[in-house]
């Protein structure tokens, strides 16, 4: 290990500060959930059936296991960012200049093929090599939306629709540049800092191991903890629930939205979700679609685990309001 | 967490997926075309995790031997890293542990009529096609009433075109056995989830199935039936995935298939 004492100290002060801010943010997380749970109580007796109980744990396992290969994906294209590239190289090849970089930055998103689980830990390196963060946050909110996976699986869901897909791509897209232009332009720099550590042992074979392995766990443990969370909804929340709402007013956008928060569905498969809910409009079903890959309670643990519970407390509403506005202008002018 | 732990742990976490991907037990969770990708991550997971702490007992004998050697300070308090800490991940990396405690604790099952209960019932056919007409010409089924999954069952009684052509030929279905909470003991619905990317966006895809009162068979058994469809009591063609209703010729009892699910 050829660490110099004075970094080695900065990372555990970080790492102080860090598991601080990973216990307050886990139970932000737990408080929020209390008024949902008791709206949810008529139903709470289905929690003590051990059928309840399996049910739980089939969703936690699968959205663990659906998880898993993006995460290893991000992962290791996190580690081999910071173990093999120079940060001068990053440094030279990335444009300083918000207005250059944020775009690019978006458009870079549609090349990562994954969900939204890869985007946020290579977002964190990208943070913690330098890239302006305005940029790695655009990144982060565009490369679950607008691959080329998810606009597939979004014209399969809506057949013989295709400005659904064409809006979806231009509502998400243009979420994520004006949150990253937003953040060039308001953010304190205190507000984000990442958590993703640096490990300099020497050899690049160690570097990248240890880098992968620590992002993965960090990752890993935030997304099990927004796992639990959406099953333990999905199972005690009566789909009922549902059943009178709809239509296509502002509370129907409202009510979109919040089901693309607690659903927390794979941006790979939500476009099917969306396709069934004919009783909402359109446009909401677009903010439904919007909001989805950007903003919900697995993706809300991801990213406080990547960064920290202040970034999380601004980042969030700042995206919620934006991606609501965009996706109804869109919906509004397009479908 | 201590290098070792992180180490093992990404290992552990590799190990269980691998394990998931080469038996049939993730799909009970996933769609069959994630199986290359949970084999070739476990091996990734597997490869790192063992490759952190061999590297890391090799670093800490050295810097051991090296302490030895020179009382380097530095030296030696690095070796005592390698031994008992340096922090690589925070704490929250153990709750990777917790699917797996899960699946053993609680066992590994798929949806069943707990989820198809709890469904939302307003609810539409997926998008998608088929044509029962093509599949009937082109199959040989030896003399045996073709095997139809259900969705497409549901897709070909909503469609005006086709819906007669269920009415006079007998096909099989397979599926588990769902109470109908409207059936009086006379019905059940034969059940299958289907998921377009795992478990936790299944919609559950039902037919229903009269039986003589009282003759409902346990939930959750699989069944295979074998029937025409019942044109007079089946919902309007239409969009909707409201049950059709078959008319029984033959049913009987059959194994949890490995393909637990239907997809897209």
């Amino acid at each position: 290990m050829l660490e110099t004492p004075g970094v080695g100290a900065d990372i555990d002060v970080d790492e102080e500060a860090g598991k601080r801010a990973t216990r307050l943010g886990l139970a932000g997380l737990v408080w929020a959930y209390i008024p949902v749970v008791l709206i949810a109580r008529g139903s709470f007796g289905y929690l003590f059936e051990g059928q309840a109980l399996r049910n739980w744990s089939t969703i936690f396992v699968s959205l663990t296991l659906q998880a898993i290969p993006f995460l290893v994906l991000g992962t290791v294209i996190s580690a081999a960012i910071s173990a093999l590239v120079p940060a001068s190289w990053i440094a030279r090849a990335v444009p300083r200049n918000p207005v250059l970089a944020v775009p690019a930055a978006g458009a870079a998103g549609a090349l990562l093929p994954g969900c939204e689980c890869s985007s946020v830990p290579v977002a964190g390196r990208l943070v913690a090599r330098g890239i302006p963060e305005g940029a790695a946050l655009t990144f982060l909110l565009a490369a679950p939306a607008i691959n080329p996976i998810v606009m597939v699986s979004t014209a399969v869901a809506f057949p013989g629709q295709p400005e659904m897909v064409a809006a979806r791509f231009l509502a998400s897209l243009l979420t994520a540049v004006i949150v990253g232009f937003f953040w060039s332009g308001f953010a304190h720099p205190d507000w984000l800092t990442s958590k993703m550590k640096v490990h300099e042992h020497g050899s690049r074979l160690d570097d990248f191991v240890s880098t992968a392995a620590s992002d993965f766990l960090q990752a890993g443990g935030f997304l099990v903890a927004g796992a639990g969370l959406v099953a333990a909804m999905q199972t005690v929340v009566p789909p009922s629930v549902f059943d009178h709402l709809g239509g296509s007013g502002p509370l129907a956008i409202l009510v979109m939205a919040g089901l693309a928060i607690t659903l927390s569905v794979c941006s790979e498969a939500d476009a099917f979700v969306a396709a069934g809910m004919t009783q909402f409009s359109l446009t909401s079903r677009l903010v439904f679609l919007t909001v989805g890959p950007m903003v919900d309670l697995k993706l809300i643990a991801l990213q406080a685990g990547a960064f920290s519970k202040r970034f999380s407390m601004r980042f969030t509403p700042l995206v919620l309001v934006v991606a609501i506005t965009i996706a109804t202008l869109v919906g509004t002018v397009l479908l | 967490m201590r290098r070792s732990d992180a180490g093992a742990m990404v290992a552990l976490i590799g190990a269980f997926t691998l394990w998931m991907g080469l038996t049939p037990t993730h799909l009970l969770y996933v769609k069959p075309s994630m199986t290359r990708w949970l084999i070739l991550s476990g091996a990734i997971l597997v490869a790192v995790g063992v490759t952190v702490v061999v590297l890391g007992r090799l670093e800490a004998r050295k810097g051991a031997t090296r302490a030895a050697d020179a009382h380097d300070e530095h030296a030696h308090h690095h070796a005592e890293d390698g031994h008992a800490g340096h922090h690589h991940a925070t704490r929250i990396g153990w709750l990777l542990a917790l699917p797996l405690c899960v699946a053993v604790a609680v066992g590994t099952n798929p949806l069943g009529s707990y989820a198809a209960g709890r469904q939302n019932s307003q609810r539409v056919l997926p998008p998608g096609e088929f044509d029962l007409e093509a599949y009937l010409r082109a199959g040989s089924f030896a003399g045996q009433a073709p095997a139809l999954r259900n969705i497409d069952y549901i897709r070909a009684s909503q469609d005006p075109d086709q819906r007669d052509l269920l009415g006079e030929h007998a096909v099989k279905l397979t599926g588990f056995v769902v109470d109908d909470p409207d059936g009086h003991g006379r019905d059940f619905l034969l059940t299958r989830f289907m998921i377009g990317c795992c478990a936790a966006d299944a919609l559950a895809v039902q037919v229903e199935v009269p039986v003589d009162p009282g003759e409902v068979p346990d939930e959750e058994t699989w069944v295979e039936v074998e029937g025409t469809l019942d044109l007079e009591a089946s919902p309007e063609p239409g969009q909707s995935l409201d049950p059709p209703v078959l008319s029984v010729t033959a049913m009987r009892e059959v194994d949890e298939p490995d393909e637990y699910y239907e997809y897209p």
